[in-house]
This record gives structure tokens, sequence and C-alpha cells, in this order.
């Protein structure tokens, strides 16, 4: 369930980056046509977007399990998409704003640049919030990679002192037989003497 | 340590992303309550409303009294003809204006108001509260009702100060519902309440208007003759 949510909300962020995007490019048009001002002063407008944007393909392309699988990134990530979508809608629609009609161009870019700082602190936060993300799974790789290796060369050395071991207990072992070996002998040969003795007395 | 480095940075990233969340439900339900709230409308009964009324009866029962003028007469052509055109075209763009249309809605909304002072202020004071009266004077410039229209002039100009000054109080005050606030119950009456006492100042503006018309026309018939 939570892969399936992950997997949708995370298609949608991707989709609704680039109708917030769209929007917002939408409402600087207009805003800087207004005031005849030059489209090149609004490039800091789109740099949260396009850091964001950045940071997107990056995790795309590194297949960051920390990102991708992170619900309640993907959810934010989403719902501050929804909310700047509905702020541009307003701004586009809601004719029940005075402001909208001030200024004859069926926009209302008061309210659009009043809460334009706002999304842009948000995207910026989402952006934080990205990078740490990556961050951490590429510290978790990592870990995982040193894991991994390390538990290869514990396997080496388990099996190096196995070897010892064995080759120790089979030292011992052979050492064991030997003794027992002499000791048998001696015995037999105490054994034969004590027969020789026998059989002497009985004579 | 690497661990503990790892559980900080997430959670971290997770403080972060549950900032951004709240702030964002604080935005997005702010600005649904916000479009609710300015949706709303007074509803006012103005088809009953006896300042509403007044203006109405002020207007029209000036405006009648000048009709009966004969415009025919050759002494009339040049003076009394082109103030009845002008007088009727101030009256006709007052008829059909918004405030007119006020009798007709159940709901008088913050933009119907804005809409009411805009007209005053670029449309009736071309038209009716400064122009009607300065054409006047210009028509009479070297004659001898000139005279008996500056009592009329001082007046009317001090009521059209009055009105211009209303009207601009109230559309800038109107222009503060598009202002991005945290509502509450107490900004929700308070949005209630000022479209109520500013739909009482708009029909004091109004009120004005007809009389700086009466005025006029109550001059006009003492100079030119009609039905007093």
């Amino acid at each position: 369930m939570k892969d399936i949510l992950c997997k949708i909300l995370g298609f949608l962020k991707y989709i609704l980056l680039i109708a917030a995007f769209g929007l917002v490019f939408y409402g600087i048009i207009v805003t800087y046509g207004r005031l005849e001002k030059p489209l090149v002063e609004s490039i800091p407008v789109f740099i949260p977007f396009g850091v964001v944007f950045l940071l997107f393909i990056i995790t795309l392309i590194m297949r960051a399990k920390t990102v991708s699988k992170n619900l309640l990134f993907n959810f934010v990530s989403v719902f501050v998409f929804v909310v700047t979508i509905i702020i541009c809608l307003r701004a586009m629609f809601d004719t029940n704003m005075i402001l909208f009609h001030k200024y004859s161009i069926n926009y209302n870019p008061a309210f659009f640049s009043d809460n334009l700082s706002a999304i842009e602190a948000m995207i910026y936060m989402l952006g934080v919030a990205n990078l740490i993300l990556l961050v951490c799974d590429l510290l978790n790789k990592d870990n995982k990679s040193r894991k991994n290796n390390s538990k290869s060369t514990v396997s080496y050395n388990d099996n190096k002192t196995y070897a010892k071991q064995e080759k120790k207990e089979k030292n011992n072992d052979k050492d064991f037989f030997e003794k027992k070996k002499d000791i048998l002998e001696d015995n037999n040969i105490d054994k034969d003497t004590e027969e020789v003795l026998e059989t002497k007395d009985k004579d | 340590m690497k661990a503990f480095f790892i559980d900080f940075l997430t959670l971290l990233a997770n403080c972060i992303l549950i900032v951004c969340l709240s702030l964002m439900s604080f935005f997005l339900i702010a600005n649904l309550y916000h479009a609710r709230e300015i949706s709303y409308g007074y509803s006012a009964d103005l088809k009953n409303d006896s300042k509403y009324k007044d203006y109405k009866k002020t207007i029209n029962d000036s405006f009648n009294k000048m009709k009966n003028i004969n415009y025919d007469n050759r002494k009339n052509e040049l003076t009394a003809k082109p103030i009845y055109q002008y007088y009727s075209d101030c009256v006709e763009s007052l008829n059909n204006g918004t405030f007119a249309n006020f009798e007709n809605d159940d709901n008088i909304t913050a933009l119907d108001i804005y809409n009411a002072n805009n007209e005053i202020l670029n449309d009736y004071n071309n038209k009716c509260i400064f122009y009607l009266p300065y054409s006047i004077e210009t028509i009479y410039k070297d004659k001898k009702q000139n005279v008996s229209f500056n009592n009329v002039l001082s007046l009317v100009e001090e009521r059209g100060n009055i009105i211009s000054s209303n009207a601009k109080y109230l559309t800038d005050s109107e222009l503060g519902n598009s202002s991005y606030t945290f509502t509450t119950d107490t900004s929700r009456v308070s949005i209630y309440n000022k479209i109520k006492g500013e739909l009482d100042l708009t029909m004091n503006n109004y009120e004005l208007i007809s009389l700086i018309l009466s005025d006029i026309s109550d001059w006009y018939v003492l100079e030119f003759g009609g039905n007093n």
C-alpha cells in the first residue's frame, strides 16, 4: 500500500511541479507586463523551481530509495505544488477580490505577489529536505557497501581460523593417537613379560 | 557514529517537511476560508429602504421639473437646452449605474460597493458632480444668471468634495478585501459589518449627488420657468 502511494505521489509531483511552474510563469508575465519590467529581473523567482527540478532529476538518476520511498516527502511535495496551483488559480479566477478588477487585466497581481514569497520559501524548504535525504541515501549506501565488505572479510578470517583450528585439532588427534599407540605398545610389552613370568611360575 | 549522523539527518529532513506541511496547510485553509468569506454578501432589501427611496424620488422629481420648459424658444436654445442635455446625461448614467441596480440585488457584496463608489470617481465626477456646475458656469460666464448660480455653485462644490473624498475612502477600504489575513470569527463579523456600514456610506454619497441635482434643478426652474 505504502509503495503504491509512494509511486502515485512520486509520479504526480513531477506533473504538478511543471503545472505550478507554468502558472507562476504566467503570473510573472502578467505582473511584469503590467509594470513594464523586463522578465530578466524575475529570474530569482524561478531559482527554487530550478533547484527542486534538478534535485528531482538527481534523485531519479541515483535511484535514491531514501527519497523515492519516503511517503512524507512525496506527500509534502505534492501538497506544496497543489497549494501553489490553487493560489495561482485564485489570482486568475477569484473575481470576488476587488484587486482583480482594479487593474483591468483580469488577473490579481497583488494577491499573486503577496503569496509568491511564501511559495518560494516552501519550495526552497522542499529542496533542502530533498538534499538532506539524498545525503542520507549516500551515507546509507556507503554504510551498506562497507558492511558487505566487512562481512566478506569476516568469513575469510573465519575460514582461516577454522582451518587453523582443524589443523590444530588434527595435530592434537595425531599426537593423541601416537601417544595412545605408544601406551598400547608399552602395555603390550608389559603384557608379554607378565605372560612369560606367569608361565615360568607355573612350570 | 555514522548511524547516528544518518538518523539525525533523516530527523532533520522530516522536521523540515513537517514545518513545510503545516505552513502549506495553513495557507490552503486560510485561502479557502478567505475565498468563502469574501463571496458572502449583505442581504439588504433596498426597495423598502427609506434612504434609497428618497434618493430615487429626489432624482426623478428634480428631472421632471426640468422637462416642462419650452426648449423651442430661441432664447433657451443656447442656454437652457445644453444644460438640460448635460443634466439628462447625468441622470441617465445614474439610472444605468451599479447603485441603481442595488434594488434588484438581494445580496450586496464588497465588489458592488466598490463599483458604486468607483463609478462616482470615474463617471459621475465627469458627468454630474463637477462637470454639470462648471459647464453651467461656463455657459453663463458673462451673463446675469451667473450671479444667481454662484450661491448654488459654492454649495455644490462643498458637497462634491465630500462625495469625492468619501468615495475615495470607500474604494480604498474595499481593496482591503484582497489582502490576506488569518480569518477568525471576529474578522468574519467585521467583513459582514464592513459591507453593511459601507453600503450605508455609499447611500449617503448618492443621496448627496441627488441633492446636488436637486439644487441645480431648483435653480434652473427658477431661471427658466417650469413646473416648480
